[in-house]
């Protein structure tokens, strides 16, 4: 008995060093848990140079014939970004009213002139802002050693808003000024000596209008489109360009093709494609995309500025910058059919300020129209009572629609009335054959064919308004920035497609091809799988009730 | 509530404040990590709730390191001043340890012993170690805290009563905000084991109640049997039952815990991203002590001290019944301690915590937990059961004689660690900061930023008293004992400079200070001179203490907006309040609280801990025969030790006379140097000094012994020859010299032959020369305003005369030629820039050592550009232990660039415009070079550089390369160079610059109009293959004699 | 510690309620938009002058009842928000100090009552009259090249002056004469370009706007590239000892138009040696002379100097001849002590030769040379402490080579035999 009694002990001791050692080293790992994971690269921190994303347009117009001395395209350029920078340091300054920044961009004699308006907004409880959209600089003079420079800023648009504390717009204004500008280059910074505010002169527009009127012939074109949004099975939305793969865009092309569409619509992401500074890479992509349209003579409608919600006057430069790189780069593209400058913009009239939005979009389909005047352009409505909003801007009004089909005549009747005879294109419509398990939300698969027939019926009705099915493909995953967050509105948005995510042809996608076929129905099919579910829930909750006391025994002998 | 306690607290209490508080005011500014704690406690001082410090690192966050002491420093500084704040407050650490360890104490032995051992507490070598070598007064506040929070969670546990729940975990909570590492181990090492003991405690008391008269609390299980009639066992089983019964209290201990982890909330919230807490220190404490014995001396045997000479006694106490839990943590914190010496404590904390975590904590916390045993035993000695049985078993005289020994060493010991820096300097002799601050707040030096080099720790004070910025920071001192350390390279250990992960090496620092907004330099080592020179940085003033003040020219001034990790508001407020909280928490429930309840007369908080009374073991006969063994061994192996080295001469073998010669040369100890010299044949000593001083040069002056290699070849038994290879490190270069010695034996002891000296005479007795000495106004007016324009000195002008991008493998690099066509010396700056085909900017780098610098007006320049990215970015290169002189992180090209642009910029030069050196007897020797460098001039050329440029047939330069000669030329002497012919084999041009990609002073460089040179230049030397070389020399003056 | 089973169903109760609110979050929110907008208008027309001198009183008068609206203002610098309490309202001063054209726009709930602009004219000039200059020197070389006096007059309130304002320049040129010229100011700025002349100098530039003056500007006319120039030696030693050095200096280099170089110019020396090998040397001008050493040659024969700057400045070529020091020496062998000992060394007029010249002993089985170093007169080989085989060697100096074979059993030390 003693000898086990000492071979317990050992073991007891053993254990005890045993479970010593696990503890300190799981104290030894926690420790480590909290010193790994830093980046190093971070711990350097330099201060950047000029935003990405404030990019004006800048136009040199040609030298005064004496300048003093001629200047070289290098310099001209750092001029340029100094001069951009201090405009952009004083405008940062009325937003947020802290002076830091200035002293770099502003002489020793200028820097009063600047506080003051600093002081004026802080002290009035406001915040101002405000974006120079162009610049169109004329040298005048610069000095033998490269140390001054005088300019005119000739005719910039410059745009203004006040708002109070809480946001709320005061007013807002455009207005056009010449800059007779002197900078003086000074501790390796261009800083602002003098600026005299000059009444505007104006400056004949580079851009030429389309006089041959080839927008007439797009218009023509847009009557006979039948059109699918288009997004690869596996990388939608935000994947796609990221990982954007020319071979998967290819074999998807030839598909739609062979499903009898001629017209494809995509969307341009504005973050992913380098806001202000377009990433050459991008529009690599992009021309391919063009180019296998092309190759398989289809037509693409292309919606730009995806995902981008800011509609602050900071970010005007940047949307015009990018807008013009992409119009002027493929506005002779054949494969181009039309431009659709935002997608649902009246969404954003709920999460946005409505005013604002609607500056941006008058802002923008200006711009549009000047860089690009042959092809058509619209904004995609998320719902027909708002897409009379700029109707008479636009060349054709197009609009999404996901109710009921019975619902859509009498909005296209009224949308009609509104906007008498602009051509309109329905460029989203769709069903979604999700059949969930657990929630209460049961299409099927013949339902989809079914809408998608009623749709066209409606349509052919109204005078065979072109439309553009949402969307190709059954998506293997969605993220949950798109639709929200909640699974079934997730799940939900995955089974718009004509082709299953298997990759066979679900009974919309033979409707598409032979219109006259009748849809069978069976019966089995349109019983909601959810329901299996709620049966036993339901049994359940009978079971718990009847057992009740029993359970209450349970529960106070664990908890005693 | 507070027990009688015993006279002899107070004599510790006295004692410790008298001898540290004298002694720390003088040892604390050796310490390794005290000016770090002045800097962190500055930075409280200048602003409370904005951890975000831009002082070091260009900007870090102190949330990085516990606050506590730092935040108390800082209030005490607003009274006292830093230094004197930072002392009281160590003298208070020490005394609530003093109080901590005798509470401690009484858990595990009678009160007169606790007395003892508060006394013992202040001569503990390792406290002593930690407060005046380490400086580490966290950490000492951090074990005060869990030594008095320790009786706390005892009473708690035992008697269950809430009060002292709070005690308990409002004392751990200021030990968390002091030093959270003490306190997350402390629970493993520390806080269980006294949980282990309370239920022990509770299960014993039950047998109190059976037996009632002499019950006892005995240690070992057998003395209760002896006293209890009943056969008292308690088994493993029971144990646990009492646990189970306990478990209320340990379960709400134990949810309380991350609670009060909680008051450093933000320090978790922060380390997982910081990476200024992630660098790994090279650390001593992870050696081998067998391999490393200066480690094993730092950071075992000093530590321990005493408790080895008493570790049977620790042992025999630790390992009874009640006392088992802490002697396992003592066995384990033990052999964690060890280090390196044996794998298991890599196995057991794993790879990644055995490099982050430094291991001399160990031997710490087990020192700390001996303390009770050792007061016990020299209680029970000086006037316990051991005084009478020694007494009476070997005499009265031995017996006194055996307690002074021990007593004599223990205090020996104390008074060795004091003056440890003293025997061997730990840090560089202690520098006046007066002057540097000055200059700093003078004319805006303060704009740019600063390097100390060879400062050592002391760059924190520094820091701690201006607000200009610093690249580096102190936050890590690796802790070696530099002068102890066996391989020579590492006395460079704590002051050289070696660059910081993530932020670059001290060669990228120098070669482009643009990017870090870098212009001064405070050196205090010569031996960073030839680095400064070479990349560029020009010598302005050497202030009053000795620093040499380095500055490079043209470098823009911070911008007033600097980048800001910013961390939300609430956690800065919480950073600020939650510490000082703690510890007022702490304080009134632990003191205001015990003044209530007295009044009160709450009966409530009572609770049976001081009716308890813990008995001795009787004296085994065995454990004293065991000791006298154990201490016999040690001491007989110290003194054998301590012997061999004063006897051990180096004249014993040839070996070792060499090595002593050149450690002697390493440490610049000429005299013993000159005693290695065969006596018959050596010269006198004044005489070899003479010829020795005289020499300079790389190798000379400025190189450190790396390893030396020797290799013995019997001639006969009176003379040997040795063949020693020595690899020397020098700022620019490593080096290895072979050279032959002969050892002779002498009427037994060996020497070696005395180097002969270069014999050549001048020929002139006395040179004249005509010097141009320039001066500069700058600010023609003083005053505060910025300097005027018209103050402002035209930039030179210079043209780029060719060059071109070429590709070496996988790396691209820019070569090119340009000339001074001003009128004035200019300093130039050669910046290239490499773009891809969209215009996008790759990378962009500075001209290094490949060029000169400083260039006379009408002087034509090759150059050469390598580029770098910033070094150890990436997760798994390490930061190397000790200076590389060839640090390089090759820039990986992902993007292959096509084009570059060549950014030139200049400034006019006042000095180092020596021009007289020049290289002669120059001729082809198969693919090498060879000639002779010549000095015609009145200046001694510490390290002549050379800069090789090869041309291709149409006289652009295709190559350039440099090399660094060994020694220095004194006035007309020559000394010969060979050097490769060779251009490197996979060598293509990518790209031929044209006009308008180069820019010099922000101007194109078509706008400088300069004669062409048609005709082949004269300075060309034709070579066999029709191309051409031309040879110039770059010359560093280590000691000019006009500044 | 245990709950009566009463108790317990309290517990549930709060599960409950966190259900409910997570139901709510989930199915109910949406949000809500209010957007309030009413536009009542009222008429409003301003009277103000159309410009006014800077630093002026405007002030802005409204009808009595109107309810309280705001001005927006833009002027040069920027962007000015204006709550307009009272009735009569004043600009701030800082907004009517600024030259430029402001435009006044009167807003009243978000929409505009009234517009109008005022152009703000600045003030006469005023002290000081700010002036740059171009580069501060230039070169002399008769016009090619130029710098620029440019100066910006200001007003009282730093406004640049109104357009075409007269600025007055005077220079006083190094070669005595002076200029004046009156340039108006073209956008901001009148500037006057200043042509190099021939003579090196300082110009003095004063400038004068209606009655502000500006600060003394000095421009220095430098001298310009060097054209070539010729050199020579003196305190000659002709004898190859390797040893002394004789001193070479070039004549004062001038520019184009004869003015001295300035100092530090850097000249570049280029030498091909006696010996076939090349020396490259530097030194720079003090006062247009460019002076050096240089050591003699180590082998008799003619040394060729030639000097460069770089732009085809070439110097002339100088060819110095130097004849041989040593002769001849003679080799002796002392079997007992194995000391090989060379010398002596006689120079050309029978001195010993310097310390340090090195002697060169090629041992011919292993071609392994050593070297020795000349020590008053005499070079030793110990060959026994070295460990040198003994056998065939050849000895060189200044050029001159011995070939000696030492035998084992060579008695007769002064045999001096030249056997292969």
């Amino acid at each position: 008995m003693i000898k086990d009694r000492k071979f317990f002990k050992v073991i007891f001791f053993l254990g005890i060093i045993l479970l010593l050692a696990v503890v300190t080293g799981g104290v030894g790992k926690v420790l480590v848990f909290l010193s790994k994971g830093g980046n190093r690269a971070d711990l350097l921190n330099i201060p950047p140079e000029l935003p990405s994303e404030y990019t004006p347009k800048v136009i040199w117009l040609n030298d005064d014939t004496d300048t003093g001395r001629p200047m070289e395209s290098s310099n001209r350029n750092i001029i340029a970004k100094d001069y951009v920078r201090a405009l952009y340091q004083r405008n940062l300054s009325l937003l947020t009213a802290k002076p830091d920044g200035i002293k770099e961009y502003y002489t020793l004699a200028a820097r009063p002139k600047i506080f003051a308006q600093i002081n004026l907004v802080a002290s009035s409880e406001t915040s101002i802002e405000r974006a120079e959209i162009n610049h169109n600089l004329k040298l005048h003079f610069y000095s033998a050693d490269g140390q001054l420079v005088s300019f005119t800023d000739r005719f910039v648009e410059s745009r203004e808003r006040v708002k109070n504390k809480e946001g709320r717009l005061l007013a807002s204004k455009v207005e056009y000024a010449d800059f007779n500008t002197l900078m003086q280059l000074d501790d390796g910074y261009w800083r602002i000596k003098h600026v005299v505010r000059m009444p505007p002169n104006t400056i004949p527009d580079t851009l030429i209008a389309d006089s041959t009127n080839r927008k007439a012939f797009f218009l023509e074109k847009l009557k006979s489109i039948k059109g699918i949004n288009y997004y690869p099975r596996d990388t939608p939305w935000k994947d796609f360009w990221i990982t954007y793969n020319s071979v998967t865009t290819q074999k998807d092309f030839k598909l739609i093709k062979k499903l009898g569409f001629n017209t494809i619509r995509i969307f341009v992401n504005f973050e992913q494609f380098g806001k202000g500074n377009v990433v050459p890479e991008m529009i690599q992509r992009l021309e391919n995309v063009l180019n296998t349209a092309t190759a398989n003579n289809l037509s693409l409608i292309v919606t730009l500025f995806d995902f981008n919600s800011n509609y602050s006057l900071l970010n005007f430069p940047a949307t015009d910058r990018q807008l013009e790189t992409l119009l002027t780069t493929f506005k002779n593209h054949p494969a181009l059919l039309a431009w659709d400058l935002k997608n649902e913009a009246d969404l954003d009239f709920f999460y946005q300020n409505r005013e604002e939005v609607k500056e941006w979009l008058k802002f923008i389909i200006k711009k549009a129209k000047k860089y690009d005047s042959i092809h058509p352009i619209t904004v995609g409505w998320a719902y027909p009572e708002n897409a009379d909003y700029l109707a008479d801007e636009f060349d054709f009004v197009s609009f999404h629609y996901y109710k009921e089909a019975t619902k859509l005549g009498e909005a296209i009747d009224s949308l009609r009335k509104k906007v008498n005879n602009k051509p309109l294109v329905l460029s989203e419509f769709g069903l979604s054959s999700y059949r969930s398990k657990v929630f209460p939300y049961n299409q099927t698969e013949t339902q989809q064919a079914e809408y998608f027939r009623d749709i066209q019926e409606v349509l052919k009705q109204k005078g065979n308004i072109p439309s553009i099915y949402w969307t190709l493909y059954d998506f293997t995953s969605v993220s949950s920035d798109i639709a929200g967050w909640r699974p079934w509105q997730r799940n939900n948005q995955k089974y718009f497609g004509i082709i299953g995510a298997d990759g066979s042809l679900k009974k919309i996608g033979n409707i598409i091809i032979h219109p006259e076929q009748i849809i069978k129905k069976s019966f089995i099919e349109s019983f909601p799988h959810y329901s299996f579910l709620y049966i036993i829930i339901f049994l359940f909750l009978v079971a718990a009730f009847i057992k009740r006391n029993f359970i209450f025994s349970l529960f106070n002998k664990i908890l005693k | 509530m507070l027990q009688k306690s015993d006279k002899l607290l107070l004599i510790a209490l006295s004692v410790g404040l008298v001898f540290h508080g004298t002694i720390f005011f003088f040892t604390f500014d050796e310490t390794y990590d005290s000016f770090v704690h002045i800097f962190f406690a500055d930075h409280y001082a200048r602003s409370w709730f904005e951890p975000w410090d831009n002082r070091w690192y260009t900007g870090f966050n102190v949330t990085s390191y516990p606050p506590l002491v730092h935040q108390l420093t800082a209030l005490l500084s607003f009274v006292f001043g830093l230094r004197i704040g930072f002392v009281l407050l160590a003298i208070c650490t020490v005394q609530l340890l003093i109080v901590g360890a005798y509470r401690f104490s009484k858990l595990w032995t009678t009160p007169r012993a606790a007395g003892y051992a508060a006394i013992f507490t202040c001569f503990v070598s390792s406290i002593i170690e930690t407060l005046h070598l380490f400086g580490q007064v966290p950490t000492l506040m951090g074990i005060s805290c869990l030594l008095n929070a320790l009786p706390e969670i005892y009473r708690w546990i035992r008697y269950g009563k809430h009060y002292r729940l709070a005690t308990a975990l409002s004392i751990m909570a200021v030990g968390v905000t002091s030093h959270h590492v003490t306190t997350i181990f402390g629970m493993v090492f520390f806080v269980a084991p006294v949980i282990g003991l309370a239920v022990l405690d509770s299960r014993i008391e039950k047998n109190k109640v059976e037996n009632q008269n002499n019950w006892g609390l005995s240690l070992s299980m057998r003395e209760v049997l002896k006293h209890g009639s009943l056969p008292l066992k308690i088994t493993i089983l029971d144990f646990l039952k009492e646990t189970w019964l306990k478990r209320k209290q340990i379960m709400l201990f134990g949810l309380a815990i991350p609670i009060v982890m909680m008051f450093v909330f933000p320090y978790f919230y922060w380390s997982k991203t910081d990476p200024i807490t992630q660098v790994s220190i090279p650390h001593g404490s992870r050696d081998s002590f067998i391999e490393v014995p200066s480690s094993g001396l730092m950071f075992f045997l000093i530590p321990l001290g005493i408790d080895l000479l008493l570790l049977p006694y620790i042992f025999s106490r630790v390992l009874t019944k009640r006392n088992i839990f802490i002697g396992l943590s003592f066995t384990l914190l033990l052999l964690f301690g060890t280090g390196g010496t044996t794998p298991i404590p890599k196995l057991m904390l794993g790879e990644d915590a055995f490099n982050i975590l430094t291991l001399d904590r160990f031997t710490f916390w087990a020192s700390i937990i001996a303390i009770p045993f050792i007061g016990e035993f020299f209680y029970r000695l000086i006037e316990g059961d051991f005084r009478d049985y020694l007494r009476l078993q070997i005499g009265i005289w031995p017996y006194h004689l055996i307690w002074s020994f021990i007593t004599l060493g223990c205090i020996t010991l104390v008074i060795f660690i004091i003056n440890l820096s003293t025997f061997r300097p730990l840090q560089p002799s202690t520098i006046d900061t007066k002057p540097i601050i000055q200059f700093l707040e003078r004319d805006q030096h303060d704009k740019w930023r600063f390097l100390t080099l060879g400062f050592g720790d002391q760059m924190a004070w520094l820091s701690a008293q201006t607000v200009s910025q610093s690249v580096d920071g102190n936050y890590h001192s690796a802790r070696r004992l530099p002068e102890m350390t066996t391989r020579p390279l590492e006395r460079l250990e704590n002051s050289k400079f070696k660059g910081i992960q993530g932020l670059g090496s001290l060669q990228q620092f120098l070669t482009i200070p643009e990017k870090y907004y870098l212009k001064f330099v405070f050196s205090n080592d010569k031996f960073y001179d030839p680095i400064l020179y070479f990349s560029g940085w020009e010598r302005i003033q050497r202030l009053e203490n000795g620093i040499m003040v380095w500055q490079k020219q043209d470098i823009p001034p911070l911008p007033s907006v600097l980048p800001e990790k910013n961390l939300p508001k609430f956690v800065k407020i919480y950073w600020g309040i939650m510490p000082l909280l703690a510890l007022l928490l702490a304080f009134s429930i632990n003191l205001l609280f015990v003044w209530y309840a007295r009044f009160q007369k709450k009966s409530k908080y009572e609770d049976g801990y001081e009716k308890d009374f813990l008995t001795l073991p009787t004296i085994k006969t065995r454990l004293f025969i065991l000791m006298g063994i154990w201490i016999f061994t040690l001491s007989t192996i110290i003194i054998t030790v301590f012997v061999r080295l004063l006897l051990s001469s180096p004249n014993d073998s040839p070996t070792k006379v060499l090595t002593a010669y050149y450690d002697a040369v390493d440490f610049k100890y000429f005299t013993t140097a000159h005693g290695y010299f065969n006596p018959k044949t050596r010269s006198s000593f004044e005489d070899y000094f003479i010829k020795l001083s005289v020499e300079d040069g790389i190798l000379a002056s400025y190189a450190k012994l790396d390893n030396l290699y020797i290799v013995e070849t019997k001639i006969d038994d009176e003379t040997y020859e040795l063949k020693a290879t020595a690899e020397w490190i020098t700022p620019v270069e490593q080096y290895i010299t072979e050279n032959i010695h002969k050892a002779v034996r002498y009427n037994g002891k060996w020497y070696i032959e005395q180097p002969k000296f270069d014999p050549t005479t001048p020929p002139d007795t006395f040179i004249d020369e005509a010097f141009l000495s320039i001066f500069g106004h700058g600010k023609r007016k003083a005053g505060v305003e910025p300097t005027a324009h018209e103050d402002f000195i035209d930039r030179p002008e210079l043209k780029i005369l060719s060059a071109r991008m070429i590709k070496l493998d996988s790396t691209y690099v820019v070569v090119g030629e340009l000339q001074n066509i001003d009128n004035q010396p200019a300093h130039i700056t050669i910046q290239a820039n490499l773009f891809d085909e969209y215009k996008r900017r790759l990378v962009s780098y500075n001209a290094k050592y490949v060029t000169i610098h400083r260039i006379m007006p009408k002087e034509t320049i090759p150059f050469r550009i390598e580029f770098e990215e910033t070094a150890w970015v990436k997760k798994d290169d390490l930061d190397p232990a000790k200076f590389n002189p060839k640090e390089f992180t090759k820039f990986d090209f992902k993007i292959p660039p096509k084009i570059f642009k060549l950014m030139v910029k200049a400034v006019v030069n006042k000095n180092d415009v020596y021009r007289s050196v020049g290289v002669q007897s120059v001729k082809e020797d198969g693919t090498k070079i060879v000639g002779d460098v010549l000095n015609y001039g009145t200046e001694e050329v510490s390290i002549p550089k050379l800069l090789i440029a090869f041309y291709d047939k149409n006289n652009k330069v295709k190559w350039v390369d440099t090399h660094f000669l060994r020694y220095s030329i004194r006035q007309q002497r020559m000394r010969g160079f060979v050097i490769e012919r060779s251009i490197p084999k996979n060598y293509k041009d990518v790209y031929i610059g044209t006009d308008d990609d180069f820019y010099v002073n922000g101007l194109p460089n078509s706008s400088f109009h300069v004669p062409a040179q048609t005709k082949m230049l004269e300075n060309h030397i034709l070579l066999k293959n029709l191309e051409s070389v031309s040879i110039r020399v770059d010359a560093f003056i280590g000691n000019p004699t006009i500044y | 510690m245990y709950l009566k089973n009463k108790k317990y169903l309290w517990g549930l109760f709060p599960i409950f309620l966190v259900g409910i609110v997570i139901a709510y979050f989930l199915f109910f929110q949406r949000k809500v938009i209010i957007s309030t907008s009413s536009d009542s208008q009222f008429f409003f027309q301003f009277n103000l002058p159309n410009s006014l001198y800077a630093g002026s009183k405007l002030s802005i008068k409204l009808p009595q009842h109107t309810p309280n609206c705001q001005l927006l203002l833009n002027s040069s610098w920027g962007t000015w928000w204006l709550d307009l309490s009272k009735n009569e309202f004043y600009i701030p001063d800082s907004v009517m100090m600024q030259s430029g054209l402001l435009d006044i726009s009167l807003f009243y709930n978000k929409n505009i009552i009234a517009e109008t602009q005022i152009f703000i004219k600045p003030l006469q000039a005023f002290e000081p009259l700010e002036t740059f200059l171009g580069s501060k020197s230039i070169i002399a070389d008769g016009g090619e090249h130029w710098s620029m006096i440019t100066a910006i007059p200001t007003d009282k309130f730093i406004n640049p002056v109104y357009e075409n304002t007269p600025v007055h320049f005077s220079f006083k040129r190094p070669n005595g004469n002076s200029e004046a010229y009156d340039i108006p100011t073209k956008h901001l700025v009148s500037f006057k370009k200043i042509y190099s002349q021939q003579k090196v100098g300082k110009t003095i530039i004063s400038m004068k706007a209606a009655n502000a003056a500006g600060k003394e500007k000095e421009l220095l006319e430098i001298p310009g590239y060097p054209r070539p120039f010729n050199i020579e030696n003196d305190e000659l030693y002709p004898y190859a000892d390797a040893r002394q050095y004789f001193k070479l200096k070039t004549g004062i280099i001038k520019d184009k138009f004869e003015n001295v170089v300035s100092n530090g110019t850097l000249v570049s020396i280029n030498i091909k040696d006696t010996d076939g090998s090349y020396r490259q040397l530097t030194s720079y001008t003090i006062g247009g002379i460019a002076r050096l050493m240089i050591q003699n040659p180590n082998i008799a024969g003619t040394m060729q100097i030639s000097a460069n700057i770089y732009g085809d400045v070439e110097s002339n070529q100088l060819n110095i001849q130097f004849q041989e020091t040593i002769k001849d020496f003679k080799i002796s062998y002392n079997k007992q002590t194995e000391v090989l000992k060379i010398g002596p060394f006689i120079g050309a007029m029978g001195q010993y030769i310097a310390d340090g010249a090195e002697v060169e002993v090629v041992l011919n089985p292993r071609q392994e040379n050593l070297k020795a170093l000349v020590i008053e007169g005499y070079a030793k080989f110990n060959l026994k402490q070295e460990q040198h085989p003994i056998g065939e060697m050849t000895i060189r100096f200044a050029g001159i080579e011995k070939r000696i074979n030492i035998q084992l059993e060579v008695k007769d030390k002064n045999k001096n035999d030249k056997r292969p």
